[in-house]
């Protein structure tokens, strides 16, 4: 029963904007009919009520296991507080429901309006019947969400998405220190004892479930967790320094007011705090703080309020200095103010909520919600009129309605603690709230009548029905009180106090001292109020100016200036953080680089064993000072041309180094991409602008010394790693040993690229592969021909043709086919000797480009005759494929397979000689495809 | 079971092959990415719920032992970020087969797009260091031609600082690579995980030079602080196909390696930790403020990647640490993040490129009166914006909770609180989209009403969002999985098992009991 009165709305609310377009008139009241039946749901699962019991106190618990790995579960529970509370929601909501879909008219988002409020009333619903901590933080962060959207509705107004957004942020701040809270306090009661399936179940910490409770107060983490909780209550209940939040969002349309910001949401910090209080109550802390803000609440609220003069805004400040009242009440944790709450925070749900629907229908009679404007619609608007006078008088505490019997209660908790100066407090935010709720209630229908924008006339009977309900509501309990303090009221009051009490409200007590006592401070409440209400009455604009001044200074100010002060500095911080400049992050990455090293060497990185031994021959250090001028040299070249024969220095010598220490395949692979590289670097540099050192002297200086320290502390790092290795490794002693019997191949860096390692070269193929694609989408880029920035600045070196030789093109024909046998050659013995696909590759493409720059780009296209991605696409499915064979029979991938025997002419063959044509004929499609696209397009521009 | 393995990284390299031997704009061509990416998707699934079932998988690639082939290997953690990157691959091939233009589909967009998947699945698959490289240059190189495809000035712009931060960072990466194998004498992360820390009780700066080294290289990758600003260039250039790919998955890339590596291979490193902790709050919130000073729908997003990718790293960085409570929650924290962040991300891209398509533009200030004029839109945005905020019951709030859990579970309370704040600067930066493109009246009322988007658009969407609630309302398996993944990453012997090392020469390297500290 419990899942479906919270199911119900929210299904509802995903039909509604579907019905919108069907029920046209109706869909107010079927959009009531979702709370209502919600409502008969809950007190379909309250258990009977029984007037001869000594004490009706329902209980009802429905559990499912959510996340439990989390200790989260869907826990629901239907007590004296939740079905209070629960009741209040679904009784507004319906009323509201009815209301909104006359407010609303023939706006077209009215569908959508309505599914929103039903959203809400759901999480509501949700949000006072949970019993698990995350299960109502889920539900409580739900109701910020729609109240975002419904106090935004009018979102193409300024105001509105400010309000929301303020609201949101405010709430959402909030929920997040809930959050910290709640997770606190579930670490808290686990530390205490409490098995995790039950440390965030909500009746498990205040004492009523399955395990003892923990002691939470003497934990360590409790001080963090109540203060994150309070935080929590007190945004979302709009306490100070937070209740700027609630006058803001009055931008929202009237029935939304009525519903979130009077009876039901904001109350929600409220409720939050007494549905803990039996857990977290009782310490001075806790006294001090719930006390005093809930005391300092009710006072702004109450004086903010004075000097408002839009209906809206007056209730909205009572609103906030309300719910000071009941957090006030919370405090002290005595008989007394747990009565007091319970009776004055029903009475104000039913007040309030029909104030804010009176005043929603005046503001639809006259076009204002301008007090100083408002007069003598007593006549015109009876029935609104009716209902708003009981309200009113029922804030204003004065017999017998419903109201009266709270203030009473109050006036007797707060003389029950014996503190002058709470008293006092009280009496004077009482006054106040009297003399607002005859400004809000009473002044509009009474006395003269003004000029208003529409000549008034009643509202539809839906917006007059749900008011009249709330107010005679409010009389009627007032009259007859045992329908509230013996059921819900009792047990209301005995679940926030977590003992029994029993609540028994009379309009008259007696004739006893201490009961005149607070009768006479009830009618000073009244008089005086009506005293203030007869003062204010000519200068509401007066009062309004000085407190509008006074919140210039006060936390709303706050507000704004962190969020405007905020929005302004975050780009100029971005700014600096987030520099977007590809030469100044390359140094930062390596500024980073250099750090963390250098923090490794001060923690005193050193290198281990005996280096330089054997002490290096003459020849090797001669070319190991070439790489290294070349690399320098490269550096500080004043053309693209020195830089890359600079470059090529250093990779010379590096392949020379490769042949000394007998990598044969390294430097021939290295040899063929440098010429390679030459080739290319001249096509593209052409298109490259002129060289222009941009940087000042001190730029460069660091530049260089940020260089110099990356490579000093590279090599102080590659120098520690090399004192660690013994000779020969593990990897090495295996590769060497399986290389020819199990492999099949004497050449171990071959074996290693398509055997051992194939799928590294899988992966490597797949790049140039890629890389060719992406070079070919580059080149195809028409350089923007506006001003010339960037890529398309003027070719720098003139180029002119490669100039033809006749004995080169003579010759490059045969060299052509002599490479390729010879690269097929290479190919081929690879497995053995020095070779591959790689290199076979390379060199074929090698040949092509020597016949390229002989014969120009078109007579080489038409010599291989078909697209070169396609070659590469080819390549690639080759070398897949080759890999794949084991893989169809079982094997793991790109295990070696061979033939028993031994083709003639080509020795042993095997699935891995397949993956190196692959990875030859990839090769030879990617370098070729870039190389012979940029010639393309060099000799189109020169043709 | 060795099948299941190699599928994602070969049926995403069979898809490319097809797609650049057949002709390039076609109708068959479409089918094929399509086909490929759900089939990749499938094929995850799959290798997830067998890992699932049968616990950690591995296979010795051309069927050499380990640690002298290579391994793949897939446990838990693998298996979801493969399925993670099939879903996104997924929803971003459909969606680009109705938003990319011919052009750019000429230029072998689609196989270029399946090869970035075939290096993300490599890279969360392999179980070697090289290998993990090898797989790094792959998803280089086709992000970066995914990245400039099409040429227009702010691609080239973004695509060269992007490829020159990247390849610095490559080779960083090759040199610890290389280093590690020198000194520690394996590339295999299962040998290493016995080596380094007995490498470390000998010479624990040089182990502490190595992990910096990486740190450094997978940093940049994962867009840590100050390395990340890259990510606001890239992602907001490209078509949203792309953007969406790259928000979904690429900086996930650096932080998968991190954990990987420093859970499995490195001994503890206190220093390195503390250092994780502290870039990671400073991501965090740099990020977020980075988000809200954004003006362009796309740059939030791209700020935001960072501001969140701040949190996986946090968590990370608890992973690293020492304490054992809080260890297990933190990779429950990252991976679950990493699958909200994926899914939220990617969509959110995609929501921007179709609010390009209607209003052909993303900048805030022109944009207005979408709520009213796209409503289904609209809502989708509003759903995963919430969730990317953390809002309950989306999946973004449990990515958050865990994340907050694992924060408090180490004590380290400024960092939880860094991370609450982010995420209030995250909900302003989200309800200012909402705000400026959604619910404000547009400056210019656009002439005609939108056209309604196309199905290949909204599809996606729909689908990201509709998981994204489905993980918010029923997150019990992701976590249960996550935890299950946890435990499996931390006690490190079921994947060290799985790759059973071969140790052919007699004096074998002390094994993990007599290597930990």
């Amino acid at each position: 029963m419990l899942w479906f009165a919270v199911a119900i709305p929210f299904v509802a609310a995903l039909l509604l904007p579907w019905a919108a377009a069907r029920w046209g008139g109706a869909l107010g009241w079927a959009a009531a009919a979702a709370p209502l039946a919600a409502g008969l749901a809950l007190v379909a699962a309250l258990p009977p009520y029984d007037p001869d019991a000594e004490r009706w106190l329902p209980d009802v618990r429905a559990v499912v296991p959510w996340v439990p790995d989390v200790g989260i579960h869907f826990a629901l529970r239907l007590d004296g507080l939740s079905a209070t509370f629960a009741l209040l929601i679904v009784l507004v909501g319906t009323l509201v429901a009815v209301y909104a879909g006359a407010y609303l008219g023939d706006d077209p988002r009215r569908g959508r309006f309505l599914a929103y409020l039903a959203g809400f009333t759901g999480a509501m619903l949700g949000l006072v019947l949970s019993d698990d901590l995350f299960t109502l933080f889920v539900f409580w962060e739900l109701t910020s969400v729609t109240s975002f959207l419904l106090i935004g509705f009018d979102h193409r107004k300024s105001e509105a998405r400010a309000a929301a957004l303020q609201a949101l942020l405010v709430t959402g701040a909030g929920g997040l220190a809930l959050l910290a809270g709640f997770v606190l306090l579930q670490t808290a009661a686990a530390s205490a004892g409490v098995p995790p399936e039950y440390a965030g179940r909500v009746s498990t910490l205040i004492g009523l479930g399955p395990v003892p409770a923990p002691d939470l107060r003497a934990q360590a983490l409790y001080i963090p967790a109540l203060l994150l909780v309070l935080i929590g209550a007190f945004t979302k209940s709009a306490h100070f320094p937070f209740h700027f939040w609630l006058p803001g969002a009055m931008a929202a349309p009237t029935p939304v007011s009525a519903l979130l910001h009077s009876a039901t949401m904001v109350k929600a910090g409220v409720f939050l705090l007494a549905r803990l209080a039996p857990a977290l109550g009782g310490t001075d802390l806790w006294h001090f703080v719930v006390t005093g803000g809930g005391a300092l609440t009710m006072l702004t609220g109450a004086v903010l309020a004075v000097g408002q003069h839009d209906l809206k805004r007056i209730l909205a400040y009572t609103t906030v200095s309300v719910l000071g009242i009941l957090t006030m009440l919370l405090g002290p944790g005595t008989d007394a103010a747990f009565k007091a709450l319970t009776t004055f925070l029903v009475a104000h749900a039913l007040y309030k909520a029909a104030l804010f629907l009176v005043a929603g229908n005046i503001d639809h009679a006259t076009g204002t919600r301008d007090v100083t404007r408002l007069g003598g619609l007593m006549r015109l608007l009876p029935l609104s009129a009716a209902a708003g006078l009981l309200a009113a008088l029922s804030q204003a505490g004065a017999p017998p309605l419903f109201g009266f019997l709270g203030k009473e209660l109050l006036y007797v908790a707060k003389t029950d603690l014996e503190s002058e100066l709470l008293v006092g407090v009280a009496v004077a935010a009482n006054i106040l709230l009297t003399a607002m709720a005859l400004q809000a209630g009473v002044r509009p229908f009474v006395g003269q009548r003004h000029e208003t924008p529409h000549p008034p006339h009643e509202a539809p009977p839906a917006m007059w029905l749900g008011p009249l309900v709330l107010g005679v509501l409010g009389l009627l309990i007032g009259l007859l009180p045992k329908w509230f303090d013996a059921t819900l009221g009792s047990a209301m009051a005995t679940a926030v106090a977590g003992r029994p009490l029993v609540l028994k409200l009379a309009l008259w007590h007696g004739l006893n001292p201490e009961a005149l006592a607070i009768l006479g401070l009830s009618a000073v409440t009244l008089l005086a109020g009506y005293g203030v209400y007869r003062w204010l009455r000519p200068r509401v604009r007066t009062v309004g100016g000085v407190a509008r001044r006074l919140s210039r200074v006060g936390p709303e100010a706050l507000y704004s200036r962190l969020l405007d002060g905020g929005l302004r500095a975050a780009p100029r911080l971005t700014e600096r953080v987030f520099a977007h400049r590809p030469r100044h992050d390359l140094l930062l990455f390596f500024t980073a680089l250099v750090a963390l090293l250098g923090l490794a060497f001060l923690q005193g990185l050193t290198w281990g064993g005996a280096l330089f031994e054997p002490a290096p021959a003459l020849h090797e250090l001669g070319l190991a000072g070439l790489a290294l001028a070349g690399a320098c040299l490269t550096a500080a070249a004043p053309s693209h041309l020195v830089a890359i024969a600079a470059l090529g220095l250093t990779g010379t010598s590096v392949a020379l180094l490769f042949a000394l220490y007998s990598a044969p395949d390294l430097a021939l692979t290295l040899f063929l991409t440098e010429t390679l590289t030459v080739v290319l670097f001249v096509f593209v540099f052409r298109r490259l602008p002129e060289h222009r050192a941009r940087r000042s002297r001190l730029e460069r200086g660091r530049d260089a010394l940020v260089a110099g320290l990356g490579g000093a502390t590279l090599a102080g790092v590659l120098l520690a790693a090399a004192g660690v290795t013994p000779q020969p490794t593990e990897l090495w002693r295996y590769f060497a040993e399986k290389s020819l019997p199990e492999a099949l191949g004497r050449n171990v860096v071959n074996v290693i690229l398509v055997d051992f390692r194939a799928l590294d070269t899988l992966g490597e193929i797949t790049v140039l592969v890629i890389a060719g694609l992406g070079v070919l989408g580059l080149v195809h880029v028409r350089p923007p021909a506006a001003n010339g920035a960037g890529l398309a600045s003027k070719p720098a070196t003139a180029a002119r043709g490669p100039l033809p030789s006749i004995i080169l093109t003579t010759a490059a024909r045969p060299i052509l086919l002599l490479l390729t046998m010879f690269s097929i050659f290479m190919l081929l013995r690879g497995h053995n000797a020095p070779g591959g696909g790689f290199i076979g590759g390379l060199l074929v493409a090698a040949g092509f480009v020597l016949y390229m720059l002989a014969a120009g780009p078109a007579a080489a296209r038409h010599v291989i005759r078909t697209s070169l991605g396609r070659f590469a696409g080819l390549g690639l499915a080759v070398a897949l494929g080759s890999g794949l064979v084991a893989w169809l029979l079982g094997r793991p991938i790109l295990t070696g397979l061979w033939l028993p025997v031994p083709l003639p002419g080509l020795g042993k063959v095997g699935t891995v000689l397949l993956f190196d044509v692959g990875v030859y004929l990839v090769v030879l499609g990617a370098v070729l495809a870039v190389l012979l696209t940029l010639a393309e397009q060099w000799s189109e521009e020169h043709d | 079971m060795s099948v299941l393995l190699v599928l994602p990284i070969v049926l995403p390299l069979a898809t490319a092959i097809l797609g650049l031997v057949l002709p390039r704009t076609t109708r068959v061509q479409q089918s094929v990415a399509a086909t490929g990416a759900v089939a990749h998707a499938l094929a995850a699934a799959a290798l997830l719920a067998a890992v699932a079932r049968h616990g950690v998988q591995a296979v010795q690639a051309g069927g050499w032992p380990a640690p002298f082939g290579i391994t793949l290997v897939a446990d838990l953690t693998s298996a979801l970020l493969v399925l993670l990157t099939g879903v996104l691959g997924v929803a971003v091939t459909v969606y680009a087969l109705a938003d990319v233009d011919a052009a750019r589909h000429r230029r072998a967009f689609l196989p270029v797009l399946q090869v970035l998947i075939m290096g993300v699945s490599g890279t969360f698959l392999t179980g070697d260091l090289f290998n993990l490289y090898v797989w790094f240059e792959v998803l280089l190189l086709a992000s970066f031609v995914l990245l400039t495809l099409g040429g227009e000035r702010a691609q080239l712009r973004a695509g060269f600082h992007y490829v020159a931060l990247n390849l610095a960072g490559s080779t960083v990466f090759l040199i610890a690579a290389g280093l590690v194998y020198g000194s520690a004498q394996s590339l295999n992360f299962a040998d290493l995980a016995t080596r380094l820390p007995a490498l470390h009780a000998e010479r624990p700066q040089l182990v502490l030079a190595l992990a910096f080294l990486l740190l450094v290289a997978f940093g940049l990758k994962a867009a840590v602080f100050p390395l990340g600003s890259w990510v606001p260039q890239a992602y907001p250039a490209p078509p949203a196909a792309v953007a969406a790919i790259f928000a979904g998955i690429l900086t996930k890339v650096g932080v998968y390696a991190l954990l990987r590596v420093f859970t499995l291979c490195f001994p503890p490193l206190p220093a390195l930790q503390a250092l994780l902790l502290w870039l990671a709050g400073l991501t965090m919130v740099l990020g977020v403020i980075g988000a809200v000073a954004q003006t362009d729908l796309r740059r939030v997003l791209a700020f935001h990647s960072i501001s969140q990718i701040g949190y996986m790293l946090l968590a990370t960085a608890l992973v690293a640490g020492a304490s054992p409570t809080a260890r297990p929650v933190a990779v429950v924290a990252v991976l679950v993040f990493m699958v909200h962040h994926g899914l939220v991300k990617s969509n959110l891209f995609l929501v921007s490129g179709a609010v390009g398509t209607l209003r052909g533009t993303t900048r805030l200030q022109p944009l207005g009166g979408l709520a009213g004029g796209a409503p289904l839109l609209a809502g989708l945005f509003f759903v995963a914006a919430l969730s990317l905020a953390g809002l309950p019951p989306l999946s973004g709030f449990w990515a958050k909770l865990t994340v907050v859990q694992a924060s408090f579970g180490a004590r380290q309370w400024v960092l939880a609180a860094a991370a609450l704040g982010t995420g209030l600067l995250t909900l302003l930066s989200m309800v200012k989209i909402w705000n400026e493109a959604f619910w404000k009246a547009p400056p210019i009322e656009p002439a005609a009403p939108a056209p309604p988007l196309r199905a290949a658009r909204c599809g996606p969407i729909i689908g990201l969002v509709v998981l994204t609630a489905a993980l918010g309302l029923w997150p019990a398996p992701l976590l249960d999985l996550a935890r299950r993944a946890a435990d499996q990453l931390l006690a490190r012997q079921a994947y060290i098992d799985a790759v059973g090392l071969a140790r052919p020469f007699a004096a074998a390297p002390p094994t993990v009991a007599e290597a930990a500290p």
